[in-house]
């Protein structure tokens, strides 16, 4: 009898126990609130609605980066003119993908609109072609005012396409370019040996 | 002896049976008042409409009509594209097909809604976002917003819904694709007043429908970063960036750290541009090279190098979220 007592007491106790989990557990999921066991930390109070544990635009960034606050930073400046004599530089590059990381910096854009026009001309005008091929090959080297990689690699890549067009004008300076370069631009502009023998 | 035992099993029924009552009353209690609060309808954010008819792409109601021009336009011209076929080419492994309808499918399956430049992530979500994202001078065109808030219903243990056309909707998977435009996808010269080309506006829809596939999926221990307020370890979830490790954006978290991210995907578009459009004009090819000599500079140099020469595994474009 005492052990019929027993049994039931500790069936209703764990029916109780369950019933009650589940009630919790139901309640927790349709609410908005977190349930306090498995609050992450002082972040979220149920007082207060729930902060991210990051910045959301930088959710695709690394941690260690998004987690500090950016300084706060003066207005952009205008961008400065470019164009063959004066490609993008390293710093105004960087400074404007700190600002926007998804994008290809408006300083490239700009200068490949203004290389639009100038391979339109180099391909249609031999005195032109050969004023572009100077200013190519001299931007690819550096040469000017230490241009960013990627202005580079694209004046060497538009270097290339006049090459093919017209290989036995600019042929020859154009592989004594590739010479001079490093593998690093080669590769980007799509002039390394390996995309060469293709 | 027996006694003893005894006693000490009845001081232990009634102990478990008052702590079982105490957690059944407190679970009924919250389940009738969860029953009996009334639930707030979504606020009111105006009627989306289709950005076309065969694509399942919501333009909300923030955007105004400039931007859906811009955005029909740009989804025109990626249907538009035909490049000359190349079997097994990254291209085909990545979108389908050489033409624009697998590069349209690739958009439709991973950009779900697109919201304008100055809608506030506080107005479209049930939950404050950090400081700084709103505030920033940042002049950007587009990001995916919906990958992060996704990662942040993990961190922070709860559903939460984004809210548009008037309704609520669960953000349950990365691939709901909330794009968020920014101002300079329709002014990107404020001097001037000029807009971006539309390859390179593309190529930045390319670049952000990335980031809505989870690749590989989070195991327990990104649950677990995830959980303590860190990015899951798998960065190929949501195709995060990473701290570039050279170059000229050495130090800053632009760059793709696993294969083919975000910036491989928009090389690879633009990429196809410049070897293979013959109907481009000059002014056109010459922003898909700067697009994809730019993507390109963003990967590590051995990664950048083994797919110019087509010598890199081809993508996998599958996205395996955890089941919530």
């Amino acid at each position: 009898m005492v052990d019929k007592k027993r049994w039931a007491v500790a069936a209703i106790a764990l029916a109780s126990a369950v019933l009650g989990s589940i009630g919790t557990q139901l309640y927790y999921e349709s609410s908005e609130t977190p349930h306090p066991s498995t609050r992450l930390n002082s972040k979220t109070d149920r007082s207060k609605p729930p902060q991210p544990l990051w910045n959301i635009k930088s959710t695709t960034e690394e941690t260690e980066v998004s987690e500090q606050q950016p300084p706060a930073e003066p207005a952009a400046p205008p961008p400065p003119e470019v164009s063959l004599e004066n490609p993008p530089q390293v710093k105004p590059m960087r400074d404007e993908v700190a600002r926007d990381l998804h994008t290809t910096p408006q300083m490239l854009l700009r200068f490949a609109e203004k290389l639009a026009s100038d391979m339109q001309g180099a391909f249609e005008n031999q005195e032109q072609r050969y004023k572009v091929s100077r200013q190519l090959i001299a931007c690819a080297r550096a040469q000017t005012n230490e241009p960013a990689v990627s202005a580079r690699a694209l004046c060497l890549a538009n270097f290339k396409r006049l090459k093919s067009k017209f290989p036995e004008e600019l042929g020859p300076s154009f592989y004594s370019l590739l010479a001079e370069l490093p593998e690093d631009i080669l590769i980007v502009a799509g002039a390394d040996k390996a995309s060469e023998e293709k | 002896m027996t006694f003893r035992l005894e006693a000490s099993f009845r001081a232990n029924q009634i102990r478990g049976m008052l702590i079982a009552s105490v957690f059944f009353f407190v679970g009924c209690k919250r389940i009738v008042d969860t029953v009996v609060k009334p639930q707030l309808p979504p606020p009111r954010t105006g009627t989306a409409e289709p950005l076309a008819p065969n694509l399942n792409i919501s333009l909300d109601a923030s955007l105004t009509t400039k931007e859906r021009d811009f955005l029909r336009e740009d989804f025109n011209y990626a249907q538009s594209l035909k490049f000359k076929e190349v079997p097994e080419s990254y291209f085909v492994r990545a979108f389908g097909s050489e033409d624009g309808t697998g590069l349209l499918k690739y958009l439709d399956d991973r950009i779900g809604h697109i919201i304008g430049p100055d809608t506030t992530v506080e107005s479209r979500f049930n939950y404050t976002s950090a400081s700084g994202s709103e505030n920033s001078k940042a002049v950007t065109i587009a990001t995916n917003i919906g990958t992060a808030v996704w990662l942040e219903t993990f961190a922070q243990r709860r559903g939460i819904s984004f809210f548009t056309n008037n309704t609520a909707l669960d953000v349950s998977d990365p691939r709901i694709g909330i794009i968020k435009l920014g101002k300079a996808y329709t002014v990107f010269d404020e001097a001037s007043g000029r807009a971006l080309n539309t390859v390179a506006r593309t190529s930045i829809l390319v670049h952000e429908a990335r980031h809505s596939d989870c690749t590989g999926g989070l195991n327990d221990r990104d649950m677990v970063s995830l959980t303590a307020g860190q990015l899951p370890e798998n960065r190929s979830c949501g195709h995060l960036h990473t701290i570039c490790a050279s170059g000229d954006y050495e130090g800053l978290p632009a760059c793709d750290g696993k294969p083919w991210g975000a910036y491989a995907m928009g090389w690879l578009f633009a990429n196809e541009i410049v070897e293979k459009c013959e109907t481009c004009s000059e002014s056109m090819r010459q922003m898909a090279m700067a697009v994809a000599i730019d993507s390109l500079t963003r990967l590590p140099p051995e990664m950048a190098k083994a797919m110019r020469n087509k010598t890199f595994p081809p993508p996998d474009m599958s996205s395996t979220p955890p089941a919530r």
